[in-house]
């Protein structure tokens, strides 16, 4: 059909862009004050310029807008339901994506060799080592620690892996490749699967023998348990509708803020921790039975090491704008990182763009209270919790730092950075910081 | 159009962002904002 608005395809690239981050903040504040119709025209002109299969700030723009659709969506819960209602998720995609998430960027590999390596230091000596995986997903990591293990000077220990999952088949396939692995390298091994989510796990079935030298190791996990109590009561952003079409009109006291107000608060938030971005608020950690019962109980194991990834973005602010703000930054890093990654047109970039960094756009924007998983926090604020729950951080040693720098040069491009902050490493792309690794171990 | 066939390396998308941030505070009447 005729586009309404014939000047846009002469836009240049930037100028696009440009106007795509306009219109996304715009839309953005119709959102958040209740204004649909405004929404839905701002909605409609970046559909004119976004596109999936385009440049980045074309692809981001187009999670960013779907996101915002579905949180409108979910204003009115039956249409949002009955909207999705067909959808089927494949098991066996999901899987496939995590593992190109795995095998085209570095994040995972070097996430993995930094917490094997805190590992194998922590359990020097050990002859029962027991090590838990809050999210099972990538035999990978835990093959290269039996062949690790298995070459110590000392012997290989009884090693015991507990996997924990949502979802059963993933458990199998975990449990075939290192079950076969052990074997091979004739060390005694048990692959003990649990299938649960994570918010309901019980502790107790994690069958912690005393005695045992027990490791944690935590992937991008500990943030979906941040719902505080009070986010569990709130149920998702639906309001009462008095008559089909009319929205309540929510006024918030936040006036039209502009662009620049929002964006500059975060313009380059730089790695050292000195001039942090102001977003961070200080030392207001969000009070919650969820993820202080769940380190309390993880506490009570006395593990030896508990190795955590995280994003390392402040994604979970109040309100929609603070959160856009702060994912918009780190999602373009991401989106650049794979533009320089893979060509535009590679089926895997898509997949991965849409299946995994979209959906945790979406789940940041769109969603609120328990549905609201994706609860990234900056690293100090996870060093508090950590601390306040009875743990001490145990600083990554030279050699591991030495093996992820390695890691990191492997992928012939220099924007993947890495640095070292009090004792854990902060990854990024360019500027931004986009996953932390840090090493605790019980305090009595 | 053919004239533009060295494109210039196309922005990043962080590029973009602190571009829009900068335009955006400085108040500057640009037809976009």
């Amino acid at each position: 059909f005729m586009s309404p608005y014939p000047w846009l395809k002469e836009l240049k690239p930037e100028e696009r862009g440009l106007y795509l981050i306009h219109l996304l903040v715009t839309c953005a504040n119709h959102v958040a004050t209740g204004s649909l119709e405004n929404a839905n025209i701002a909605l409609d002109q970046i559909c004119n310029l976004a596109t999936p299969d385009g440049d980045t700030m074309q692809r981001l723009a187009s999670y960013f807008s779907e996101a915002l659709a579905d949180r409108i969506l979910r204003t009115w819960p039956g249409i949002y339901k009955a909207s999705r209602s067909t959808r089927i998720s494949v098991v066996a995609e999901e899987i496939l994506v995590r593992k190109m998430f795995f095998e085209f960027l570095p994040f995972m590999k070097v996430a993995f060799v930094i917490t094997n390596q805190a590992i194998i230091e922590a359990m020097e000596g050990e002859k029962m080592v027991h090590v838990i995986d809050l999210n099972a997903t990538e035999p990978a990591q835990w093959r290269a620690l039996i062949q690790d293990l298995s070459a110590r000077p000392e012997g290989p220990p009884h090693l015991r892996i507990t996997g924990i999952h949502h979802q059963k088949e993933v458990l199998e396939q975990m449990a075939h490749v290192l079950t076969e692995e052990a074997e091979k390298l004739d060390i005694p091994f048990q692959f003990n699967p649990i299938i649960s989510k994570l918010e309901n796990l019980d502790v107790e079935k994690l069958g912690v023998k005393t005695g045992e030298a027990l490791a944690i190791s935590s992937i991008m996990q500990l943030h979906s348990l941040l719902a505080s109590d009070n986010d569990l009561k709130k149920k998702s952003p639906s309001t009462p509708m008095n008559a089909f079409g009319v929205h309540l009109q929510r006024v918030a006291q936040m006036n039209q803020s502009t662009l620049g107000e929002l964006l500059e608060k975060d313009m380059v938030s730089s790695y050292s921790p000195s001039q942090d971005s102001a977003s961070s608020s200080p030392l207001s950690t969000t009070t919650s039975k969820n993820i202080d019962n769940f380190l309390s109980s993880l506490w009570s194991l006395s593990p030896k090491v508990m190795v955590v990834t995280e994003q390392d973005s402040d994604h979970n602010g109040k309100s929609l704008m603070e959160r856009i703000s702060e994912s918009l930054y780190f999602y373009a890093a991401l989106f650049d990182c794979m533009e320089s990654a893979l060509p535009r047109a590679s089926l895997e970039r898509l997949k991965m763009e849409k299946m995994l960094l979209g959906e945790e756009i979406k789940n940041i924007i769109a969603c609120e209270g328990a549905e609201r998983k994706e609860r990234h926090e900056k690293l100090e604020k996870w060093a508090q919790r950590f601390d306040l729950a009875g743990f001490a951080n145990v600083p990554l040693s030279y050699y591991t730092m030495l093996q992820a720098k390695r890691l990191l040069q492997g992928y012939n491009s220099d924007g993947y950075k890495i640095k070292e902050e009090n004792g854990c490493v902060v990854i990024g792309w360019q500027d931004r910081p986009l996953l932390s690794v840090s090493a605790w171990r019980f305090r009595r | 159009n053919l004239q533009e066939t060295n494109l210039p390396a196309p922005m990043s998308a962080t590029a973009l962002l602190q571009k829009a941030a900068q335009m955006g505070s400085t108040r500057s009447n640009s037809a976009i904002f």
